[in-house]
């Protein structure tokens, strides 16, 4: 804290590393689209078998993730050595003041600085070449050089000590095991379909089942498959009939290509959005962080910087020619961002312009508040495609409205901790920006629905014979054909206006009248609770609790209370009667707001607006470099960063 | 325990190269008992390599060389057999098919000590959903039909002819049963490496 008192009031800098990260949210984001529908088998009313979905979409990112280090260590033919430049190096890092530091692996490959790791093993390679550079400089007696170099070394450290080593990998093992599993369950399906096409005139004749008897067991006369035969019949006399006929081999096989499409595209979609926006953007995010952490551990910005330029030389002159093989993987990588316009959101790293103003403005790599409200609402669109698609919505009933309430609470509030932290005043710009942030959200979850609505009208106007054909056609393909007759549903079972009252009407009342405003009050309640909390600086940095407990609290009540009595009032057809596990969670989240507020109300009487050292009243609000009048002790001077 | 080692695998090495000889020169003129005994110990001496070798045989590239050793000798088998040469035909094709059951055994032994020295458990999974199904179909289609691929009715004398799909089914009915099985031990493990810190 030694710089803090060299600070003058306009260069306070929020110390972003003691609050919730950026890092975390997309991380977060991520994987509430891939487990999101994953663990929504485990949810009442799901009719999927929940082991191997959870397990797997669990245990397979996992194991990705811990295998990580050692196939990077195998695949750059790293190796720990016991030479001078590991040595200096590994006391260097040790110099500057950090515990559980990595492993230094170095290789004779050409390779720059690379944090790696798992949740407890921490290495960092580097080239031998840059390796022996690095170690010469930091051999050199202490000065401006030298520090450059101890920057280099503390940014990668930096990695290690903001834990985003692990939240990146793990991030990645999320969305590959998606790919990699719903890539197979197509492969899979497919063949089955051609398997099931391509042999059913043969299979499905009752004399099949008779040969195979003779066949199987020539010298029993009585044994006879035949009943296999008449019960799969049974079953589905149309299916069976039509896969019977190797006239229809063409026509059996749109229903399986309808439902391969319609139960794929979602996962498909999603996975190309979170690999190409959220990870990379996580990737870009946690360079930000790791500079700002660089900065806290030399107590200086200006460092940083010079270490990055610094650095783009060294690596560019240690780098030795790639190999074809090496050339077309960095063209791969790069190749979204050579999207003319769209390209900047793909970038693999921050561009120097981004990094230089993120030291001087750290509350900077939270994002703009457009940027939060658009990824939380396109995570939520994502997964509603997943749990609306045809793999899924025929078997997942819940979580309904919960998972875009509560995800959107959740972001939002851990976006805005900073700015409250930095003492920004609800009145009258972080009230407003909570509003657009909302709308903004509202717009964007809302955007199938007014789809659907658009489709609605031109149903209710056009040839509502052939659309209610198309959306049987749709509830069809969920059953990847095998039904009996193509169903009439929709305008013959379930008239057209009732249709679209249930699936346009009703949720987009929800989402645009009962969302937005509740979203609202939550989010403003929440931040007046952190904004008036931060005036208990005798807490200290233990004021981090109450900030996790309030919005815990308003999630509780969100989730147990407001949510299901809205469910209630909009979707009486769905969620019919109060049963007794609803009650009791409303009675718990009741009695819980309850007591969270008594406990508040105490403590804000207590420990409120009192310097912790001489005991004064601190009269105004929390701002960010604030000092008590009568010891001029600054107040929460672990939010202030120390460059 | 290095001398005892080198020891045993010459022993080795020499009781399966005799037995393999004299299979081949003595398969017209041995008793079936006596045969079937040379074939055991030649078994016998192939298995005590193999546990030898174990560490060599843990790599994807020897696995991938053995199964195309056996893909040759059975090729080189059905040739021989289908010749029309007495000789080739009773001495030679037999021959060449001890010594393909040999490279099978050898191939499932690669598999096995591949999966427990490594965790290739997902790759053994995902090579058998990616071609077990289209393997499945050519067994169907070269068959002639399910009915025959059911009830083991070839079109031709199995002996006589090889596919391709042959060392597939073998290999893959290996990975498919291995995959599984050896994916939570492996996981297990690097659970504890992790939480060891190394």
């Amino acid at each position: 804290m030694g710089n803090i008192s060299a600070q003058t009031n306009e260069t306070y800098r929020l110390n972003i590393l003691r609050l919730p990260s950026h890092t975390f949210i997309l991380f977060a984001l991520i994987a509430l689209v891939v487990l999101g529908a994953a663990f929504a088998s485990l949810l009442p009313g799901s009719q999927l078998c929940w082991p191997p979905i959870v397990l797997g979409l669990t245990l397979l990112p996992l194991r990705d993730f811990l295998r990580r280090p050692d196939r990077t260590i195998a695949r750059w033919r790293m190796a720990h050595r016991q030479d001078e430049a590991t040595a200096t190096i590994e006391s260097e890092m040790a110099s500057l003041g950090a515990t559980g530091l990595p492993a230094v692996v170095t290789t004779d490959r050409p390779l720059g600085i690379h944090a790696f790791g798992s949740f407890r093993r921490a290495y960092l390679g580097i080239g031998r070449r840059l390796a022996q550079t690095l170690s010469s400089e930091l051999k050199a007696p202490g000065g401006r050089r030298r520090d450059c170099f101890r920057a280099m070394l503390a940014h990668e450290l930096s990695h290690f000590l903001n834990r985003d080593v692990w939240l990146m990998w793990l991030s990645y093992g999320l969305l590959k095991m998606m790919v990699v599993v719903m890539a197979l369950n197509l492969w899979i399906g497919v063949s089955l379909a051609l398997f099931a096409i391509g042999n059913g005139p043969e299979v499905l004749r009752p004399e099949f089942w008779t040969a195979l008897s003779q066949r199987m067991l020539p010298d029993a006369p009585g044994f006879d498959l035949r009943p296999v035969y008449d019960a799969l019949y049974r079953q589905n006399p149309l299916l069976v009939e039509r896969l019977a006929d190797p006239a229809q081999r063409l026509e059996n096989w749109r229903p399986f290509f309808l439902y391969f499409v319609s139960a794929h595209w979602p996962f498909a979609a999603s996975g190309l959005v979170l690999f190409l926006v959220y990870w990379r953007r996580l990737l870009r995010v946690r360079e930000l962080y790791a500079d700002a952490r660089a900065a806290s551990l030399m107590g200086e910005a200006a460092i940083v910087r010079e270490a990055q330029t610094r650095y783009s030389v060294l690596v560019d002159l240690a780098a030795a020619a790639p190999s074809r093989w090496e050339r077309l993987r960095k063209w791969l990588a790069n190749l979204p961002t050579r999207i003319p316009i769209l390209g900047k959101p793909f970038a693999l790293h921050p561009p120097p312009r981004e990094r230089k103003e993120c030291l001087a403005d750290p509350v900077q790599a939270l994002g703009s508040w457009q940027w939060i409200a658009v990824s939380a609402g396109l995570a939520v669109v994502l997964l509603d495609f997943l749990l609306r698609g045809t793999l899924t919505a025929s078997y997942i009933y819940e979580p309904g409205p919960h998972l875009p309430f509560l995800a959107a609470f959740l972001v939002f509030a851990i976006w805005l901790l900073p700015r409250v932290a930095q003492g920004e005043s609800l009145h009258p710009g972080l009230a407003r920006q909570i509003v657009l942030i909302v709308l903004l959200f509202t717009a964007i979850k809302l955007l199938p629905h007014l789809a659907d609505a658009v489709a609605g009208l031109l149903i209710l106007r056009g040839d509502q014979e052939t659309w209610g054909v198309m959306m049987d056609l749709w509830a069809y393909s969920m059953g990847s054909g095998f039904v009996t007759e193509l169903p009439r549903i929709v305008g013959v079972e379930v008239s057209w206006p009732q249709f679209i009252e249930w699936h346009v009407v009703r949720p987009i009342t929800y989402f645009a009248l009962l969302m937005p405003p509740t979203l609202i009050v939550f989010l403003l309640a929440d931040t007046f609770l952190k904004w008036r909390a931060l005036t208990w600086y005798r807490l200290g940095e233990q004021v981090r609790r109450v900030f996790w407990g309030t919005s815990g609290l308003m999630a509780l009540a969100l989730a147990l209370v407001v949510i299901p009595i809205y469910n209630r009032l909009v979707f009486p057809h769905v969620y019919q009667g109060w049963s007794v596990a609803t009650l009791a969670g409303m009675a718990i989240a009741f009695v819980a707001a309850l007591a969270g507020g008594l406990v508040f109300w105490h403590y804000d009487r207590k420990l409120g607006k009192r310097c912790p050292d001489c005991d004064t009243a601190v009269p105004g609000t929390y701002h960010l470099g604030k000092k008590c009048q009568r010891c001029k002790r600054y107040l929460h001077p672990w939010l202030i960063a120390n460059y | 325990m290095a001398i005892v080692v080198r020891v045993v695998t010459g022993i080795a090495w020499g009781l399966l190269a005799l037995m393999n000889v004299a299979l081949l020169f003595g398969t017209p003129i041995l008793p079936v008992w006596l045969q079937v005994l040379l074939i055991g110990l030649a078994f016998i001496a192939l298995f005590c390599l193999l546990i030898r070798y174990n560490r060599g045989l843990a790599q994807w590239r020897t696995a991938g060389i053995i199964w195309f050793v056996y893909c040759t000798l059975r090729l080189s088998s059905a040739w021989l057999y289908t010749g029309g040469i007495s000789f080739l035909r009773d001495n030679l094709a037999v021959f060449a098919m001890l010594l393909a059951t040999e490279a099978m055994l050898s191939g499932w032994f690669a598999l096995l000590v591949l999966a427990i020295r490594r965790d290739v458990s997902l790759a053994y999974i995902v090579i058998f959903l990616v071609l077990g199904a289209p393997v499945i179909r050519a067994l169907v289609t070269e068959a002639g039909g399910v009915l025959n691929f059911l009830s083991g009715q070839a079109a031709e004398d199995s002996f006589a002819r090889f596919s391709l799909a042959e060392p597939l089914v073998m290999s893959l009915s290996c990975m498919g049963a291995l995959g599984p099985v050896t994916f939570l031990p492996h996981l297990a493990w690097l659970l504890i490496r992790e939480l060891r810190g190394h």
